[in-house]
């Protein structure tokens, strides 16, 4: 132990002064495990993997580091085991999987790198091989075999689903079901599924097979995504979307023939069903002639504006694609730059703005329903710390990774309250369920709303 | 060799989770901003100065090095951890556990982010002044083993200037506290010595920092000029003036291109290079100050200059200087970046040489740096699997910093000499010069157990991974 | 070349050096250090007659004492062993002067004085400040770390040193640091041998970076009547943006003892608000503080210019004060310091007390004859007083007291917790103890 005497050892030479196995870094050669390799044309890239120099500024912005501040759970370091993956330094393991599992992709690395690494491309493709190989945490691959494969991509079984939940949390069976042990005896992730459940709209959006006629003098044709999930889960926010753009001056089409976005797929790595989605989609826009393409979900809007890259190499699909994109926007940024006619009675409010990730990161747009919210007379608006820090909602990652997800949506739900809102404002239906259910563990009398769904209210008060 | 025995007695003193062992998740442990890959044998995540302490007195007996890790953007190598070596990094000790308004200081650990304490102590009306451009990463443990500056440096000194106190661990275990709570202490200026040690002094586990007031006013202008030459006059010309701006830096031409392509930061796109300059102070001096740099700046030849008062302008400006390394990542893959040193009044000498260098090697060369203090960041820019490349940007970066050191500057202004610069000290330093640092090194570590074989020429060239794709990680032949 | 006969040191150093270079053996008392008369003195002109002393120090085993103006050559503890007397006084020369790149190299042995002349007629300024400083020298200065009434705004010495030229223990000359005013290559030695008393090597040239001289100084004088409005008006302009660059206390005893200030004979205490930089900022902090403090204030009195200045330098002159008997630093943050308005000790008389508020820090000072008192007492009363600054986050050093009382304490106080590091850096650099021995910390 320490001695304050400590006798002088002699003025170390040139040469090494302590045997500590110099030279360093071994020479490192052959793989640590014997998983499989990156192959296929959707393999990460190596243009894409080689733009990150690890400068690290990136670790502040990702939650998962910022909650864990470990490497392996930064986006830095997702690179880097992709990379050694691409160097057949290691093979894909269950290791691996789980750092990028832990991933939300809220892509808020990507927005903030300054060398402009196209992580969620990177991580969509890492993903994809992983999902080739089979070796999905058995979560992810549970899920995505039922809902990514078998529901999402058809509405009608979604649909049936969603009826089934609302009947079961309608019928009372729900709360006796909570209040019994039954959730005990359910494997944990079942259970924890079920209170992750989101509460159902009273009335789902069924979209009229009609146009929307704009109120007053039409401006312009829009094409509303009606989505998945939206229409069943928020009902009322889409409903709020279509009144609003009609008093805009918009004609609203809502093709009938639309798919879900594909987003979801895109993310657990199904690259193959997101693009048959993405054809779908610009078929049924493309007959409905419409001049733009909103939607009122972030995530839908920044996987639509991607479907230019996403069908890069489909000669068919390619240039629409990117049409497709290019006419796609998020309703915020387009009521904004319409610009919108300001309601004309005072909606005094307390709001403040959680961004969701796919509208502030994936498409860089803060202001814009910030924009919106100011324009209604009396309404405060005020700023949340963290307000772009990922809520944990993520898709269905909430339910894969459910210890995280929820230390987020603590942390977000903390810092909203701590503006004593009367409403919090969001743009993304997975962030408005995600931060329902915070609010209802809270026990907060703040509410969540849409962006639009405030814009509707607002209206609504005119006289 | 110790391993398994030393990783159960590690774990049971931090616990199972907090020594990272697997080699899988090591691979995200050997490397840091710079251009050096190490494995280290595991990282251990302590949680208390007590627990840092035992894992760093069971190293020592066991006869393993022990490597402090911050945020790993070290551009030297700093973290980088011998393949028998410890790593100990702070992600559990990242609290800000005082902030004192009285006395304007704050106690923090030494996983707290910059960017984080800064914002922090402004809720107070106080800021953390040393900035670097990777603030929003880097760790305060970090900054004090690198010394780090930042563009606010100029005006308000660089890390030691802010350091008051620290608690810091020798290699043997033992915890001993540097400074003290009054900036003037009695005996050797251990604390002084400690800052920009490298972490082979001991690992900081407390530090003391000292916090200034939030000025009265700022105003920031960027000053816009056709070529490097003038705009290097324009630095002369301010600092000859005897004008010392509370940030004074210099962004060429190829970085506003680069910056440019990733943010609007409002740099006009065909500039040859512009100037960034803060003015901080109170009113009244901010005023006359700034007709006097306006002034120099049209003198010298400015092209244009703006001024930018409101929050959201300064801060765009700001955004294209802080992200701009980043950035270069969209020209090329890799970048190795010098980071010596002048005297002010041979910048415009030197950056003809760096211009003169990067043709001759056939390398494109950014400058983005801190021109008020003389510290250039001449940043190679190149794609590291083209055969040969890597040697060529070695060989360039050696004559860079062989110039600097004729020029009567030096190899480094904050980024440390770590593992990618210890063979050029001979190029400042006599045999003597280093023999006496050793005998302060050997004060604190007799033993030189803590990050072994940086700082020092011992012969063991760098010799880079000659293609990333291919790794090796030969950091020594 | 001398005989062989037993030598004195001093017959052996004059042939290294020649007669010019030694002092002559009834010169030797100019070199004391209190009851302590040195062996010899030198008077080395050079860097190559420096290094041959010292190698000769090192062969013989001599302990050396070096010196400079000796305006603090009782800062610290006895010398341990006999020794000759290294007078640097002669090692003065302008290097390197650099305006347009804000930097200056000079010798050890210039004066403060002059160093700031040959800045001033450029329009620059380094903040080293030593009480007298036309005797006061560089090396002496940074050796004692020294530190003026204006460091709360420009730091310490040792921030504004960035290269060094040192001798070692055995005559070797190394580098450190450089001319440039960022450098983060190597070590930072200039920080270990700034406030090292010498102790480590000799000190032969320095390199400082520079800042532009204040156009204007000026100063506001306040009187208070009792130390909680003063503490509280000090603290309230410290929080505003025009704090000053120097924040002073002073009870009414230390406010006697600086003769620029108006007489006082009331226990008033007074505020000194330093001043300085661009005459538009000037202009506006003495308006301000003025303002902030005139409805507390007894008076209020502002100084421009020479009166200023000169209130700066009587400031600095303080702890040198030539008829005091027991001067004493405190080292505590800022607040800490203020409470030592309050401190009494049973076995002193009140002190005269200089506190510098913005900065944290003290000095205590007695006028008292202590020649009858027991050095025993006096002793365990400063003890006390480092006990007391410990206890607040700091540190007391004795600066000057009466001969008989030194043996009787560590006038560094204990050992700070840094000591063992310490004593192996004296060892690694002064193996032989040879360097001003026994005088710093610990009896280093
Ligand atoms: C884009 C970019 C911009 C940068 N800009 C600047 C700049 O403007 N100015 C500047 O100075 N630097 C800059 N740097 C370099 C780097 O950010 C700094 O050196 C920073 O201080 C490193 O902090 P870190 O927490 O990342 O430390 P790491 O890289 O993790 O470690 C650096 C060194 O500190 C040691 N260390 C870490 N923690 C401790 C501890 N607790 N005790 C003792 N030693 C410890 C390590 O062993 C290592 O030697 C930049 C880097 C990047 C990537
Ligand atoms: S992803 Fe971007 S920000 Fe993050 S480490 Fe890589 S280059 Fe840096
Ligand atoms: S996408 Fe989000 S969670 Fe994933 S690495 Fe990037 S910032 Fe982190």
């Amino acid at each position: 132990m320490p001695n304050p005497e400590h006798p002088t050892p002699p003025v170390p030479t040139s040469d090494t002064d302590a045997g500590h196995g110099f030279p360093y870094g071994i020479p490192f050669t052959g793989s640590l495990n014997d998983g499989p390799g990156f192959s296929g044309p959707d393999a990460p890239a190596e243009p894409d993997l080689y733009r990150c120099v690890h400068c690290g500024l990136c670790l502040s912005a990702c939650p998962t580091y910022v909650t864990t501040r470990l490497e392996a759970e930064s986006p830095r370091g997702r690179i880097a085991l992709m990379k050694a993956v691409h160097e057949g330094r290691t093979g894909i393991s269950d290791r691996l999987v789980s750092h990028w599992e832990l991933c939300l992709q809220c892509r808020a690395c990507e927005a903030v790198c300054p060398s402009g690494v196209p992580y969620g491309r990177l991580m969509e493709h890492t993903r994809a091989q992983v999902q080739e190989h089979g070796l999905q945490g058995p979560e992810l691959s549970r899920l995505s075999r039922i809902f990514l494969r078998a529901a999402l991509p058809h509405p009608r079984r979604l649909h049936l689903a969603a009826h089934l939940i609302r009947l079961y949390q309608r019928s009372g069976l729900q709360s006796l079901i909570r209040r019994s042990r039954l959730l005990r005896i359910l494997p944990g992730s079942l259970a924890q599924m079920e209170t992750q459940m989101p509460v159902m709209a009273p009335r789902f959006f069924t979209p009229a097979r009609q146009v929307y006629p704009a109120h007053g003098e039409r401006r312009i044709t829009v094409g509303l995504l009606s989505g998945c999930v939206m229409p069943l889960m928020q009902g009322d926010a889409m409903r709020a979307a279509v009144r609003v753009l009609q008093r805009n001056g918009c004609d609203v089409a809502v093709p009938p023939a639309q798919a879900c976005c594909g987003a979801l797929n895109l993310h657990a790595g199904d690259l193959e069903m997101g693009r048959q989605m993405a054809r779908r989609n610009i078929d049924a826009f493309r007959a409905a002639g419409v001049d733009v393409i909103v939607t009122a979900s972030a995530g839908c809007g920044s996987s639509m504006k991607e479907y230019g890259d996403l069908l890069r190499d489909d000669p068919e699909y390619a240039a629409a694609a990117q049409d497709f994109a290019s006419s796609t926007r998020d309703i915020t940024e387009f009521l904004a730059a319409l610009p919108l006619d300001p309601p004309n009675a005072e909606y005094p409010r307390r709001v403040t703005m959680q961004d969701p990730c796919h509208l502030a990161h994936a498409q860089r747009i803060t202001d814009a329903p910030r924009q919106v919210l100011r324009s209604i007379p009396g309404l405060q608006l005020t700023e949340m710390a963290e307000s772009s820090l990922c809520c944990g909602s993520a898709g269905f990652y909430s339910l894969i990774q459910p210890a995280m997800s929820q230390q987020l949506q603590r942390r977000k739900i903390d810092h909203a309250l701590a503006t004593e809102p009367d409403l919090i404002a969001s743009a993304n239906p997975g962030c408005i369920a995600q931060l329902e259910q915070g609010l209802r563990s809270a026990g907060a009398a703040a509410q969540v709303r849409h962006v639009v769904e405030i814009l509707d209210d607002a209206y609504q008060a005119e006289t | 060799m110790a391993a398994p025995d030393l990783l159960a007695q590690l774990r049971s003193v931090v616990g199972d989770d907090y020594v990272i062992a697997h080699p899988e998740d090591l691979l995200v442990y050997e490397y840091d901003g710079s251009v050096d890959r190490s494995m280290p044998r595991a990282v251990v995540l302590p949680a208390s100065t007590d627990e840092a302490s035992q894992v760093i007195a069971l190293a020592y007996q066991a006869g393993v090095p022990v490597v402090g890790r911050g945020s790993g953007t070290g551009l030297s190598g700093g973290a980088i951890t011998p393949p028998d070596g410890l790593q100990v990094a702070f992600p559990r000790m990242a609290r800000i556990l005082k902030i004192d308004t009285l006395n304007r200081t704050a106690l923090v650990e030494p996983g707290v982010i910059n960017l984080d304490l800064d914002n922090y102590a402004r809720k107070f009306g106080l800021r953390y002044a040393p900035d670097p451009s990777s603030q929003r990463a880097c760790s305060l443990g970090g900054n004090v083993a690198e010394n780090a500056g930042g563009p606010h440096c100029l005006a308000y000194g660089t890390t030691t200037n802010h350091v008051i106190g620290m608690e810091v661990i020798l290699e043997d275990g033992a915890i001993v506290n540097l400074g003290a709570l009054a900036r003037e202490t009695v005996g050797y200026d251990l604390r002084g010595a400690f800052v920009g040690s490298e972490g082979t002094f001991g690992i900081a586990t407390k530090i003391l920092v000292r916090l200034l007031p939030l000025p009265e006013s700022v105003r920031t202008f960027l000053g816009i000029f056709a070529d490097i030459d003038s705009a290097c006059t324009a630095v002369s010309a301010i600092i000859g003036h005897g004008i010392i701006p509370a940030a004074l830096e210099m962004i060429d031409a190829l970085s506003i291109r680069a910056v440019q392509n990733v943010t609007d930061a409002g740099y006009p796109n065909d500039a040859g290079a512009v100037l960034l300059i803060e003015l901080e102070g109170l009113h009244e001096e901010v005023d006359e100050l700034s007709a006097e740099v306006e002034a120099a700046l049209w003198d010298t030849g400015a092209a244009d200059v703006r001024i930018a008062e409101a929050d959201a302008e300064r801060e765009r400006l700001w955004v294209g200087r802080k992200t701009a390394f980043g950035a270069f990542g969209a020209i090329a893959p890799n970048y190795y970046l010098v980071d010596g040193v002048v005297p002010r009044t041979r910048l415009t000498h030197m950056l003809r040489k760096v211009s003169e260098v990067s043709h001759r090697y056939g390398i494109t060369i950014a400058n983005v740096f801190h021109a008020g203090d003389g510290n250039l960041h001449p940043c190679m820019l190149f794609d590291a699997r083209e055969p040969g490349v890597m040697d060529n940007a070695m060989a360039a970066a050696a004559e860079l910093m062989a110039e600097c050191a004729a020029l009567g500057g030096t190899l480094s202004g904050e980024h440390g000499i770590g593992l990618e610069k210890k063979e050029f000290m001979p190029l400042v330093y006599t045999d003597d010069d280093m023999a006496a640092m050793q005998k302060v090194r050997n004060a604190f570590a007799p033993d030189n157990r803590l990050n072994p074989g940086k700082i020092f020429p011992d012969g063991s060239y760098y010799h880079p991974a000659p293609h990333p794709a291919r790794h090796t990680a030969g950091l020594y032949a | 070349m001398s005989p062989t006969v037993p030598r004195t040191p001093s017959a052996r150093l004059s042939d290294l050096i020649g007669p010019d270079g030694t002092v002559h053996p009834a010169e030797l008392t100019r070199y004391d250090i209190g009851p302590f008369t040195p062996l010899a003195a030198v008077r080395p002109a050079d860097r190559q007659e420096l290094t041959a002393v010292l190698r000769w120090a090192a062969q013989t085993s001599t302990a050396v004492y070096p010196s400079g103006g000796r305006t603090q050559i009782d800062l610290g503890n006895p010398p341990a062993k006999p020794g000759i007397a290294l007078d640097l006084t002669r090692l003065d020369r302008l290097v390197d002067f650099q305006p347009a790149d804000l930097t200056i190299s000079a010798e050890a042995g210039m004066t403060i004085a002059r160093l700031h002349d040959i800045l001033a007629q450029d329009g620059k300024y380094v903040p080293i400040s030593a009480p007298l400083p036309s005797r006061a020298t560089i090396g002496g200065t940074l050796a004692a770390g020294a530190s003026g009434p204006l460091r709360a705004a420009y730091g310490l010495p040792r921030d504004w040193l960035i290269g060094i030229t040192v001798a070692d223990a055995n005559g070797v000359l190394t580098n450190a640091g450089g001319k440039v005013v960022k450098n983060v290559t190597g070590y930072d030695l200039n920080r270990i041998y700034t406030g090292s008393l010498g102790s480590l090597a000799v000190t032969v040239e320095t390199t400082f970076k520079l800042a532009p001289a204040s156009q204007e100084l000026a100063a506001v004088v306040a009187r208070f009547p009792n130390a909680p409005t003063a503490i509280h008006a000090a603290q309230t302009l410290q929080n505003q943006h025009y704090a000053p660059l120097g924040l002073h206390l002073l009870n009414h005893c230390a406010a006697a003892a600086i003769p620029t200030l108006p007489p006082i004979d009331a226990p008033e205490f007074t505020a000194i608000a330093l001043i300085g930089g661009r005459a538009s900022s000037v202009r506006r902090r003495l308006h301000d503080t003025a303002a902030l403090w005139q409805p507390d204030a007894l008076s209020v009195a502002l100084l421009q210019n020479d009166p200023a200045s000169d209130l700066i330098a009587a400031l600095t002159d303080l702890p040198a004060h030539p008829t005091a008997t027991l001067v004493v630093r405190v080292n505590a943050p800022p607040s800490e310091i203020t409470n030592f308005f309050n401190f009494t000790e049973p076995h002193l008389p009140p002190p005269a007390l200089a506190a510098d508020v913005a900065f944290g820090g003290a000095r205590l000072l007695w006028w008292d004859d202590f020649t009858a008192a027991d050095p025993r007492i006096v002793a365990a009363a400063l003890q006390n007083i480092q006990q007391s600054a410990i206890a607040a986050g700091g540190s007391a050093v004795i600066e000057r007291c009466p001969h008989p009382v030194k043996p009787c304490l560590d006038v560094w106080g204990p050992p700070p917790s840094g000591i063992a590091v310490m004593r192996r850096l004296k060892a690694q650099f002064d193996p032989a103890g040879i360097l001003n021995p026994g005088r710093f910390v610990g009896g280093l």
